[in-house]
């Protein structure tokens, strides 16, 4: 009975937190950044004008008109504690290279008494393989109760580097282009 | 028997996915009913006579587009002409591409043989007819259809073609491929699209000139004003709300005179039936009435606004002596996107480029004049404005059918669950019996009808020309026979000088006839 009982929650264990070795997320304790000729990083952050925004995951779509729409690829990607940096979230993603559609995020809205809170997205980013590349800042404004939209991209590249270099040490020293989404 | 047969059946109802994760699971699996299918198109094409590569398929065809933007043609071409020669349902779709990456490259010739073969079957309607008849079920696949490309694309097919064929000095089919272009954007109510892409009629009368005939070269010319004016972007917004007045005015029409022609044959029939549609006739002739009083007001803004645009200098595309046509292509194809539910709606996205102005230097010393270049070709605005396919009101169709079937299939298995418990809780017994097989029946109706949402397919056709630039400059300007030497300097919109995107290359201009350059201005990352 013991036994099992341990092998259940050790199955639980594994479970939890597999989740959380996402191969596309940039993590603060990553000590190299390989990429391979099939494979770019981009780096994004986003501002949310409705209020203290925590997000759970987000969404991407690959955009390829070569393949079936039910054969394109989609990525729930989780959010990690890194992606919080004061007022704004910053990512760092490592992709096959292509052309990607950004859905959505999913989180809550207003610290511990918040509620669930959707940004819905939109905006389409290339990923370039080899390269390390900067899509912008997005803009989210209020839409309507429950979801906000995206209203801008900006660029604002030094101060988005400093963030993204603090959140993810492993940028430091390497060369990060602007290719801003659209 | 029944004491388990009920928690079984709970237990297969628990552990079943609902059917809106049945339909989100169609986005997310491979479409099995998208085969690839290689078929001989109705009529001849031109043939390479080489066996196709094995070992290249549609899955390579995103590296050879992301190679040719990083500048790694050779990768690229390699590709493509793999593709091509499979003959396969993206015939002219892999010959367009093909095109462009020559043409970046100047070898103008290939492009030629490309843009052809791409010409004849893209304005062929007879070839692959059997895909498109699959395409049009309820369960066929939009991108399962021949590529024959939107009718922006046939424009520029037709605009490319005509200008290599100028380049060849094959003026008829030259005229032949720009009226064909001409003809492939006039298909709307109207003469408000009467074609808008003012570079076709231009180099139509250009060709007409060449070949003496003045009296049709000064109908294109003038034919060519108005498409400038009416594609000029003080004058897009405008053009939009008109394209839709005027939509919605032959759709009141097409009702009225339907109606109108509805009368029955039997005068007591005829006055009952005249009760009922008087209302609606009167309500339709008042708005059409409104519909055209908004058109002429919209027509009459948009004069206003011609009369504040400066026309560049048209002479110069048909006056002989300027033997050259400079062609620069900048920025990316605007990028078709299947979006809604099911993905089946496509929208066109633009990415923002820099380049959009330029100056052009002969010989390191002669400044081409700017009133010379003819601006505002911009691709995305002839993608957009062509946007309604027909097909596009089945696909919505579609979209309704696949939401309709899966919301009855998730009614159906709401049903069979609540019917399972109720049987669990009857007892034993002839009830419970009976309440097995309502259960049963609920469940195989449920599933029966998310397989059919399933298997429905409205998602768009996203295929297009990426291959394609933003915008085409065409600049015709005046060279001696012999080697020249050009350089482009590009800027932005205000002007600005962008430092990494200037150009430096060598023309050789004929001793007869007309030299066309493509030049295409990458901005890479």
């Amino acid at each position: 009975m013991r036994r099992y009982f341990s092998t259940f929650l050790i199955i639980c264990f594994v479970m939890i937190f597999s989740g959380c070795a996402n191969p596309y997320v940039l993590r603060k304790q990553q000590k190299s950044l390989v990429l391979s000729q099939d494979e770019g990083v981009v780096l994004f952050t986003a501002e949310v004008s409705s209020g203290k925004y925590r997000p759970f995951h987000y969404s991407l779509q690959e955009i390829n008109q070569y393949k079936f729409y039910g054969a394109l690829n989609k990525y729930i990607i989780p959010c990690v504690p890194e992606n919080i940096s004061g007022s704004f979230l910053v990512f760092g993603l490592k992709l096959p290279k292509g052309t990607y559609k950004l859905d959505s995020f999913t989180g809550q809205l207003g610290g511990f008494f918040g509620y669930q809170h959707f940004l819905a997205a939109g905006n389409i980013f290339d990923v370039t393989p080899m390269k390390i590349t900067y899509a912008g800042r997005l803009v989210f404004d209020w839409s309507t109760a429950g979801y906000s939209q995206l209203n801008l991209v900006k660029d604002e590249y030094a101060v988005d580097m400093e963030l993204e270099k603090k959140a993810f040490p492993v940028l430091q020293g390497k060369e990060i282009v602007k290719d801003l989404s659209y | 028997m029944k004491k388990r047969a009920v928690p079984l059946l709970l237990a297969v109802l628990l552990l079943l996915p609902p059917p809106h994760l049945l339909q989100a699971g169609n986005n997310f699996a491979a479409n099995k009913q998208s085969k690839e299918v290689s078929v001989k198109p109705a009529q001849e094409i031109p043939r390479v006579h080489k066996k196709s590569n094995p070992n290249i398929s549609d899955a390579d065809a995103m590296s050879a587009e992301v190679d040719f933007y990083l500048g790694n043609h050779e990768n690229s071409e390699r590709i493509l002409k793999g593709l091509k020669d499979k003959h396969d349902r993206n015939f002219a779709l892999w010959s367009n591409n093909l095109a462009s990456l020559y043409l970046s490259e100047g070898r103008n010739k290939e492009a030629r043989e490309s843009l052809t073969d791409a010409f004849l079957l893209m304005n062929n309607f007879d070839a692959f007819k059997n895909l498109e008849a699959k395409a049009l079920g309820i369960t066929g696949n939009e991108a399962s259809k021949a590529y024959k490309g939107d009718p922006y694309e046939k424009v520029l097919n037709s605009l490319y073609l005509g200008l290599l064929l100028i380049d060849e000095d094959d003026l008829g089919n030259a005229a032949a491929s720009f009226k064909n272009g001409i003809l492939c954007d006039s298909d709307v109510e109207g003469d408000l699209y009467k074609s808008d892409v003012a570079p076709l009629y231009l180099l139509a009368a250009r060709t007409q000139i060449i070949t003496g005939n003045q009296a049709l070269a000064d109908e294109y010319l003038k034919t060519a004003k108005d498409a400038y004016y009416l594609s000029h972007p003080t004058n897009r917004q405008i053009v939009w709300e008109e394209q839709i007045l005027q939509s919605k005015k032959s759709d009141a029409q097409k009702e009225l005179k339907k109606l109108l022609g509805d009368q029955p044959a039997d005068a007591k029939e005829a006055k009952k039936a005249s009760k009922k549609t008087e209302k609606k006739i009167d309500g339709l002739k008042s708005q059409i009435e409104a519909l055209d009083n908004q058109i002429k007001e919209k027509t009459a803004l948009r004069e206003e606004n011609n009369k504040k645009i400066t026309l560049p200098n048209f002479n110069n595309f048909l006056s002989q002596q300027n033997n050259v046509i400079l062609c620069i292509e900048t920025g990316k194809a605007p990028l078709k996107v299947q979006t809604g539910t099911y993905g089946e709606k496509a929208i066109f996205r633009l990415k923002p480029y820099k380049a959009k102005r330029f100056s052009v230097l002969l010989d390191k010393h002669i400044n081409i004049d700017k009133n010379c270049f003819l601006n505002n070709n911009d691709i995305l605005y002839q993608a957009e404005t062509r946007g309604g396919r027909k097909m596009d009101g089945i696909l919505k169709g579609k979209a309704n059918f696949k939401e309709t079937t899966a919301k009855v299939s998730t009614a159906f298995m709401e049903m069979s669950a609540i019917a399972a418990t109720t049987t669990a809780f009857s007892g034993s017994g002839d009830s419970s019996v009976a309440g097995l097989a309502v259960t049963g029946a609920f469940l195989v109706a449920g599933l029966v009808m998310a397989a059919t949402s399933a298997a429905a397919n409205p998602s768009a056709d996203a295929r297009h020309w990426s291959y394609l630039p933003a915008e085409i400059q065409i600049i015709p300007f005046s060279a001696a026979a012999g080697k020249h030497h050009v350089s482009l300097i590009s800027c932005d919109d205000s002007g600005r000088e962008l430092k990494g995107m200037e150009a430096e290359f060598d023309i050789e201009v004929k001793n007869t006839g007309t030299t066309v350059i493509f030049k295409r201005i990458f901005e890479r990352v």
